[in-house]
């Protein structure tokens, strides 16, 4: 039988490739290296409701899962909206919820004045506009070597994206306060549940410490347009800082709680435990984000001479302060230049370092710390649903310099 | 048969899946969950017996009903008719036996885990099943 035999799924790093295609039978290295960075149109038709993205930046994993391929994030830090990536946990709502986004009603509780407001009312309470990454919890689940279930995500499931709408602690404000007790923003998405299954067990909703309160925004705007289908529109609640999960698209009710969401997305799921343990509510949520940084050009192969080494560095909450790039494979690193704008302290911030590499084989990499000293890991050790591979070792690209 | 994550297009194809024996399913299976989740290779490969009509019969029912949930709610999978769209179309994400089963054990985002709903034997039944018709539309 004529089937691909790979036994080192991270070779595949980045866009590249090459090196494992060269050992797949009947496959074309080129081939399969084109289709990598995406020089080749995606063989997996966009579902309808993302169908305005730009098909040859994306990977189509499932209708659920599209990635940005590695070499077409830029370095102007918003990643433009037709090149993000789409992350949904069930099937979006129809899409006559975004025709009249206005009309959208959202429930409030855990307030001295429980009340349903629309996004028209919302528009009326404040606005803040806040850069964030935006970054689901199975990045680089197809870096590690356990094959845990879900979408086998490189680097793109990452994008740093602008919002707009209004910060949760107006809505708090003009709702006469968090009632007594409250230790956690519980947030539900507004998907369609079929009847006979137990809702909890696939409700998307997720909740996040109260303090986060100060940070929320409710946003009806991504990019300078009003939020699509795909990314949560008619309104989604940003949490800075914190993992994409936590971003609950089509939010129809927000609750201040006592305890954390029953649903099994909060309760088991997204839980960070060794590889073959169950989820248990005792082990840490997938909630803030760690420093990461990886190189998004050169990818694959470049002409000799003068090469600008680009790439995204972020820190969850924290800004970022430095990155270091290594050529070869993290034995030696040199300090790289941040570019400008920054965009505060929950975006992500491009890089660049000139160098001059003569023609070879390199191992390209880099390596970001955050305002409070953390420095991104060198590996991340497995943990069992693959969540947020962000060691530098394995972020690496082989480059092919000509 | 191995691994499929090496490119979503190039994830191996369902083909090779209808010589999965359910025995050879059933004695991975005898494994822990941890060995599972490990690359596998020997199993799938050296198998050769089809699924029987009848085993067929007890898929398309595990899928359609008694499952609990059923796949059918979320999934679609012509073979079975199943017409589910709140998760992705099995049709189209064409998965091999381990992919099926690796989903069955851990449950990958808001899709239920079935470790504690079906035997392994039933969810070795499910794995080859839909590993054999999956894009088909053929049972
Ligand atoms: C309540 C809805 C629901 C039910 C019932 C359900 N699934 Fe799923 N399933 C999902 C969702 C949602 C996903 C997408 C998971 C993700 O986010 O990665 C999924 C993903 C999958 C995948 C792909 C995993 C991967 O590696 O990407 C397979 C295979 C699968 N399901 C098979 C089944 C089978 C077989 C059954 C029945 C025994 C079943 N599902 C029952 C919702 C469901």
């Amino acid at each position: 039988m004529d089937t691909p035999v790979v036994h080192r799924r991270h070779f595949l790093i980045g866009a590249a490739g090459v090196a494992v295609a060269s050992t797949v039978p009947g496959m074309g290295g080129l081939a399969f290296a084109q289709e990598a960075i995406g020089t080749q149109a995606p063989t997996t038709p966009l579902p309808d409701y993302a169908s305005w993205k730009k098909p040859e930046a994306m990977i189509v994993h499932t209708e659920l899962t599209l990635e940005t391929r590695r070499p077409f994030i830029g370095t102007s830090s918003v990643v433009p909206s037709n090149i993000l990536f789409v992350r949904n946990n069930l099937e979006p709502p129809d899409s006559a919820i975004v025709a009249d986004a206005d009309a959208w009603e959202v429930a409030f509780e855990g307030v001295a004045q429980p009340r349903t407001m629309t996004v028209r009312e919302l528009k009326q309470l404040g606005i803040a506009t806040v850069p964030t990454v935006l970054q689901c919890s199975g990045n680089g689940r197809g870096l590690f070597d356990h094959e845990a279930s879900g979408s086998p995500w490189l680097t793109g499931a990452a994008g740093c994206v602008v919002w707009s709408g209004v910060p949760l602690r107006a809505v708090v404000d003009a709702l006469g306060g968090v009632a007594e007790g409250a230790r956690f923003v519980t947030n539900t998405g507004g998907e369609v549940i079929p009847e006979g299954i137990d809702a909890n067990e696939v409700l998307v909703e997720r909740s996040v410490p109260i303090e986060n309160v100060d940070t929320i925004i409710l946003a009806w705007e991504m990019n300078g347009e009003p939020v699509p289908l795909a990314h949560g529109g008619p309104l989604r609640v940003i949490v800075p800082g914190y993992y994409g999960v936590n971003n609950v698209k089509y939010v129809k009710r927000i609750a201040f709680t006592e305890a954390e969401s029953e649903a099994d997305i909060q309760q088991t799921g997204y839980r960070v435990r060794p590889v073959g343990e169950s989820g248990a509510p005792d082990q840490p949520s997938m909630w803030q984000m760690k420093v990461k940084s990886w190189v998004t050009h050169p990818v694959v192969e470049t002409p000799s001479g003068p090469i600008q080494i680009h790439g995204v560095a972020f820190g969850g909450i924290n800004p970022v302060q430095r990155v270091e790039v290594s050529t070869d494979d993290g034995q030696s690193w040199q300090e790289a230049q941040l570019l400008d704008p920054d965009l505060g302290r929950y975006a992500w911030r491009s890089f660049v370092l000139p160098v001059e590499l003569p023609s070879g084989t390199y191992s390209i990499t880099s390596r970001a710390t955050d305002s409070e000293g953390n420095v991104q890991e060198q590996t991340t050790e497995p943990n069992h649903r693959g969540y947020d591979y962000s060691g530098w070792d394995r972020l690496a690209v082989e480059v092919t310099v000509l | 048969m191995s691994e499929r994550r090496l490119a979503p297009d190039s994830r191996v194809s369902a083909n090779g899946a209808l010589f999965i024996s359910v025995v050879c399913g059933l004695a991975l299976a005898a494994g822990l969950l941890q060995v599972q989740l490990q690359a596998q290779e020997p199993a799938e490969q050296d198998a050769e017996a089809a699924l029987s009509e009848e085993e067929m019969d007890v898929a398309r029912q595990l899928i359609t009903s008694d499952a609990g949930p059923a796949c059918a709610v979320c999934h679609q999978l012509a073979a079975a008719e199943a017409t589910g769209t709140l998760g992705p179309s099995l049709d189209q994400l064409k998965p091999d036996a381990q992919t099926v089963r690796a989903a069955l054990l851990e449950g990958p985002g808001v899709m239920p885990e079935y470790g504690d709903k079906l035997t392994m034997e039933q969810m070795e039944l499910i794995s080859a099943y839909v590993a054999a018709v999956a894009g088909g539309g053929q049972p």
